[in-house]
């Protein structure tokens, strides 16, 4: 069996989107830096179909991003920043026809919505029975690889404080927001137990990564 | 030029202390982090501490200071109220009770410093005041692996916003992640 990732990318003070986020500003104000290490990247510029690009210490790391990856969770938030019945002609989320997952991607809701195949092997699910029951979607749709909770900050927490995460690993951007959707709020202090395991740090980021277990 | 270093330790979730006031949680690593070539690094290098009230209380005895403190220097404590007595002072461990804003304090901790650096040790509040008026030079984060869910955030307010870091360091010191960035207070 897989593990199950968590993997964001965070402010220094916290925050994986400013204040204001919509569908049409999905980040929130004040963001156009937060994920610079990666979208300037020639790796991430590729898979979405665009030239140019860095090469550095940042690559390996955004290319294990999604290798082994068999299954995405996210939450309703990060698929269209709304929220309440899906209405007639319903959002197809913020990534296009061809979304980057190339995988299956389940979508926590609690409005009942039709599978929605995309191109290049993305299909988004949409579960309404929590996070266990995304989890066990996830895994039998996985297999032997690895489930990512790709977010947001609330799908993020419930996964930590049931004790559903084996690694969390924050990109932690030199960016001060000040204000906006706090990633780690609310956690279970008690419950949950960290043991870094590696730590990179470049010009545009540090990546921490930790094994994360039941206290 | 003495610089402004301001630091303090934060559990993963941002908090550097915990609901009842205590940031035992965060030095499991106390004895390991007083034989550190980070703490040696710090001790040689800073030529006055800053401090809020309330940092300068969690000491319990402020006489210990004098004895025990690891930054035998001139120490400035921001307050309202200066402590009726003078707690203990050494050759090199003196107080300075500042009443003034903090810009004050920290032209006379910069004076007292000399060539070297002023040490910011606390509280967030204290820091907060600093980076909202451009006097940190140097914004030095240790993260604890550890989750404390409540308690008081070392960064939780919007004046934050748009005040611009720069990577300098990354390290490890055993469970403990060590980053120092530079603050850019002309941009």
């Amino acid at each position: 069996m897989g593990k199950v990732i968590a993997d964001m990318t965070v402010s220094l003070d916290g925050f994986i989107a400013g204040p204001n986020d919509s569908i049409d500003n999905p980040l929130g104000d004040g963001t156009e830096h937060l994920h610079e290490w990666m979208t300037s990247l020639e790796t991430w510029r590729k898979s979405h179909g665009l030239e140019g690009g860095e090469h550095n210490q940042d690559t390996e790391i955004a290319e294990e991003h999604d290798r082994n990856v068999g299954a995405y969770i996210l939450g309703r938030r990060m698929f269209d920043n709304g929220e309440g019945p899906w209405g007639d002609d319903p959002f197809r989320g913020h990534w296009g026809d061809t979304p980057p997952f190339h995988a299956p991607v389940f979508v926590l809701t609690h409005h009942p919505r039709e599978s929605l195949p995309m191109e290049g092997g993305t299909t988004f699910h949409f579960v309404t029975d929590g996070i266990g029951g995304a989890l066990t979607r996830a895994r039998e749709a996985a297999g032997e690889q690895d489930v990512r909770i790709s977010g947001g900050a609330t799908v993020v927490q419930q996964f930590l404080n049931a004790g559903l995460v084996d690694q969390l690993q924050l990109h932690i951007a030199p960016l001060l927001l000040g204000d906006g959707i706090r990633l780690l709020d609310g956690l279970d202090a008690s419950a949950i137990r960290l043991e870094p395991d590696r730590v990179v740090a470049s010009p545009k980021v540090t990546h921490i990564r930790y094994r994360v277990s039941r206290a | 030029m003495a610089e402004v270093i301001a630091g303090m330790t934060m559990s993963l979730d941002g908090f550097v202390a915990d609901r009842d006031g205590s940031a035992g949680r965060l030095y499991p690593d106390f004895d390991e982090l007083a034989d550190s070539d980070v703490m040696r690094s710090t001790i040689d290098e800073t030529g006055a501490v800053l401090m809020g009230r309330r940092t300068f209380e969690m000491a319990g005895d402020t006489d210990s200071y004098a004895d025990t403190y690891e930054l035998q220097v001139p120490i400035f404590v921001l307050t309202h109220r200066p402590p009726e007595a003078m707690p203990k002072q050494n050759d090199r461990l003196t107080f300075t009770f500042v009443t003034g804003d903090v810009a004050s304090a920290v032209a006379q901790a910069k004076a007292a410093a000399a060539d070297r650096d002023v040490t910011v040790v606390g509280g967030a509040d204290v820091i907060l005041q600093l980076l909202q008026a451009g006097l940190v030079d140097v914004l030095s984060i240790d993260v604890m692996p550890v989750f404390l869910g409540e308690g008081l955030r070392l960064f939780d307010d919007p004046v934050l916003e748009g005040i611009g870091i720069e990577t300098i360091a990354v390290d490890r010191v055993g469970q403990r992640i060590t980053t120092r960035f530079r603050v850019l207070n002309d941009t």
